[in-house]
């Protein structure tokens, strides 16, 4: 079912004028699942909604799914599931007519409609708030609803905005795992947009990184962290290091070593979950990070620290 | 201040009409009973007409954004505040003998047609004065919900009709039965329209009127004008009883 | 089906603004019958003034009256309403409708027999005055409360009071600014209605306190339509202004928030 979607030369321009995007092309593998990245107002919502069928390209550019033009296509005929950043349930409506309204708006008559309900309630294991209405949920339960709503009528294309958003960190964590792993299952191409660089490392198996109404690189989540095209991709996907001259590094290239050639002083250090997280004030003014490895003396703070620094990982700006 | 100007009259009214006698006649003589039936059909009409209309302009502007919006709004909620009479002199303007209608009916097929006095035109009148706060309140509603429940039905497939249904009328549900209600109360109570175009049309507050200079007859004013309170009261309460705080209406 | 929506709003504006053109037309037409061929004239809004100076004095002053009455009375009562958490204040806010509920002419028939027979009271032009607070009084509270409620006026009183800002003080520095476009919101609501009220003045109005509105009526019966189409455009052109101030400041509190 899965679908090969393409953008060619879309962009948009809002009625005020401003470039919510600019001429953008972009390839989703059938079955891949890519995230978009960026701090807010970099096009990423711009960029979903395009791909959903509800904003139109500025002229020019073109949607593609399977190779076929669907620019002028409305969104309810695209065939698409998207998760809405605030999920966007019916108030009214019980779960599980929330969860069928994608099978009654096509026709689908009741009787084949129950058990496409009931096996998407198994499948986000809601199936005992069948009756609730989204009032009665918790955060995380709506958005396995919004999730087993768009998913129903076995769209072509899942589109997730900031399907975490609206939840606390110990649950993002655990719905993250929930979700990496009912997209492998599904094999549906996919597009998630978040500005948690984690979330998108975990989740996507491409990542794109938007940055002022354009995509600024897309590779693997591991490219794109060892590889960064610029520096604001290298600093919004992980911390960078600046080590002088176009010279940067991440945390996992410096280590303590006394006979190393750079010198820091500590500055403070944060114990987080068997870490150490150690910053240094570097020579140059700027501020430098790395990780301790667990069993690993923490310096004093205010003494000098020699660090050695592994050449090869050198990021060059 | 309230107790000695509003609650004070309001208990000599209902003391005024207390004689049994009075209810008793107001509510089976034809002519009071055949006035009451037509007011509240016409406010009915009109709410219903009023709140429909309104909706359409309402969930139409509702998130969407060109030049001249703002314009646009203002103008269809301002005339909120112009009195009944200068409605009644506009319709008269529009459907009188020297008419916008009658000129056009008259280059069209030679007849001149005047509906200002007739109930066509009243019920014009008391759309006009209904509509700019109808309009108001029900977008305030509209802009209120959230776009991305229609994007959601959009999504999965909803034809428009069914949107409206789905989406559109359980999220407007309290504001439409409130403005509804505050329509209906207002139409009841309304005088300034039918004073100046209800010639033959009796509706309840001219016939209060009429009762009152005319009869002098302070008695039966007194009486119909606490029927005419008790049936607005009603209808007020039954919106209250459908979750719609009144607060959010007027 | 797409075209529907756009199709009935344009229909209801014109429906709306059509006949206001229409009449500030008429105004000043010679002769409505020739249409606009006849040439225009202020001829008719001169009658006008001779017949109704009185009239339109009468209203715009207790315009002004009614305005007062209103800040006095309001904005206090507004304040203790807003601040109260108690069940009594929360109904009572519930019956700022009553007025609009209960028909201004039962109102006024209720007043006409308690108040009426007292001394001159009925003639004079502040027996109008009562009717019209008591008509527009809970628009003034209802808009100073909202604006109250959203400015989260306690916690800002209290910071105030925290400050060793004193109960007068407080009210000035504090409350009246926090509540401002609320009550100027409301102020023109006031102006605008009482301008414009018909429904109680018809009966409380006596031939020496003829208002705007029961003048207009008057005009429209015994007069020819020009001079009741000039008579409008007179009105019209006292009561846009604060409508348009209205929807200015609206907007303005509507951007805030």
């Amino acid at each position: 079912m899965s679908v090969r979607a393409e953008l060619r030369g879309v962009a948009r321009t809002f009625a005020d004028g401003t470039r919510g995007l600019l001429p953008t092309d972009l390839v989703l593998e059938p079955g891949s699942v890519t995230a978009l990245l960026g701090p807010s107002g970099c096009g990423k919502t711009t960029l979903l909604r395009l791909l959903a069928g509800l904003a139109r390209p500025d002229p020019g550019g073109a949607v593609l799914f399977d190779g076929r033009d669907v620019t002028d296509l409305p969104v309810e005929r695209r065939n698409i599931g998207m998760v809405f950043q605030g999920y966007a349930l019916f108030p009214h409506m019980t779960v599980a007519r929330n969860i069928g309204y994608g099978l009654e708006a096509r026709g689908v008559p009741r009787a084949q409609r129950e058990p496409r309900v009931a096996e998407m309630l198994r499948l986000v294991r809601l199936e005992a708030l069948a009756g609730r209405r989204p009032d009665q949920l918790s955060g995380g339960q709506r958005q396995r609803v919004a999730l087993a709503r768009a998913l129903a009528p076995q769209p072509a294309l899942l589109l997730l905005d900031e399907p975490f958003g609206a939840l606390d960190a110990a649950l993002r964590l655990a719905l993250r795992v929930e979700l990496a792993a009912l997209l492998t299952a599904l094999r549906v191409t996919a597009v998630i947009v978040t500005h948690d660089q984690a979330e998108a490392m975990a989740l996507g198996d491409g990542v794109a990184v938007m940055e002022g109404g354009r995509i600024g690189q897309r590779g693997t989540p591991r490219d794109i962290y060892e590889r960064p095209a610029n520096r604001f991709v290298a600093g919004f996907v992980g911390t960078l290091n600046d080590l002088g001259e176009g010279r940067f590094c991440r945390p996992e290239a410096l280590r303590p070593d006394p006979a190393g050639p750079l010198e820091g002083r500590v500055s403070a250090a944060f114990f987080d979950a068997g870490r150490t997280r150690l910053h240094l004030a570097a020579p140059g003014g700027g501020e430098w990070v790395l990780e301790l490895e667990p069993g690993q003396a923490v310096p004093e703070r205010g003494s000098a620290l020699r660090l050695a620094l592994d050449e090869k990982a050198v990021l060059r700006f | 201040m309230l107790l000695a100007f509003f609650l004070l009259p309001l208990a000599r009214l209902v003391g005024q009409g207390a004689d049994p006698a009075l209810y008793w006649r107001a509510l089976t003589e034809w002519q009071y009973v055949s006035a009451l039936l037509v007011t509240v059909a016409l406010s009915l009409v009109t709410a219903v007409c009023a709140v429909g209309l309104a909706a359409v302009v309402a969930g139409w502007l509702a998130h969407r954004h060109f030049p001249g919006r703002r314009l646009l709004v203002a103008m269809l909620t301002m005339p909120v505040a112009l009195p009944g009479v200068v409605i009644a002199f506009m319709m008269i303007l529009l459907m009188g003998r020297q008419g916008l209608l009658a000129d056009i009916t008259d280059w069209l097929t030679g007849e001149r047609v005047v509906l200002a006095y007739t109930i066509v035109g009243l019920f014009a009148g008391y759309l006009y004065f209904s509509l700019p706060r109808c309009i108001a309140t029900l977008l305030a509603a509209a802009e209120a919900m959230d776009p991305a429940l229609d994007e959601a039905a959009r999504m999965l497939g909803a034809s428009p009709w069914k949107r409206v249904r789905d989406v559109w009328l359980p999220g407007l549900a309290p504001a439409l039965v409130a403005s509804g209600a505050i329509c209906f109360a207002t139409a009841m109570g309304a005088l300034g329209t039918a004073f100046t175009l209800a010639a033959d049309i009796r509706v309840l507050p001219m016939v209060i009127y009429t009762e009152f200079t005319l009869a002098t007859n302070l008695g039966m004013a007194a009486a119909l004008s606490v029927i005419l309170g008790v049936a607005t009261w009603i209808a007020l309460a039954v919106a209250r009883s459908f979750g719609g705080g009144m607060s959010a209406a007027a | 089906m797409r075209f529907i929506p756009p199709l009935v709003t344009a229909l209801v504006t014109a429906f709306l603004i059509g006949p206001i053109l229409l009449s500030a037309l008429a105004g000043v037409t010679a002769n409505w019958f020739l249409g606009l061929s006849g040439g225009f004239t202020l001829q008719w809004i001169g009658r006008v003034w001779e017949h109704y100076a009185h009239t339109i004095g009468l209203s715009v002053w207790l315009a002004f009256a009614t305005l007062i009455c209103t800040l006095v009375l309001g904005v206090p009562a507004a304040w203790s309403l807003a601040r109260s958490e108690s069940r009594a204040a929360r109904l009572l806010e519930e019956a700022l409708v009553l007025p609009v509920a209960v028909p201004g002419i039962a109102t006024a028939l209720g007043l006409i027999m308690l108040w009426g027979a007292v001394g001159d009271f009925r003639t004079h032009w502040s027996f109008v005055l009562v009717g019209h607070v008591l008509f527009t009084l809970p628009f003034m509270l209802r808009s100073t409360i909202a604006a109250m409620k959203q400015a989260d006026l306690p916690v800002l009183e209290e910071a105030a009071a925290a400050c060793g800002a004193r109960f007068w003080r407080r009210f000035r520095t504090v409350v009246l600014p926090a509540a401002r476009g609320g009550i100027l919101a409301g102020s023109l609501m006031v102006v605008a209605l009482s301008l414009g009220e018909f429904n109680m003045s018809l009966l409380l109005t006596s031939p020496f306190t003829m208002t705007l509105p029961v003048g207009l009526a008057d005009s429209y019966a015994s007069l020819r339509l020009e001079i009741g189409s000039a008579f409008t455009l007179v009105f019209l052109v006292l009561l846009v202004p604060p409508l348009i101030a209205l929807q200015m400041v609206a907007d303005r509190l509507g951007g805030v928030r």
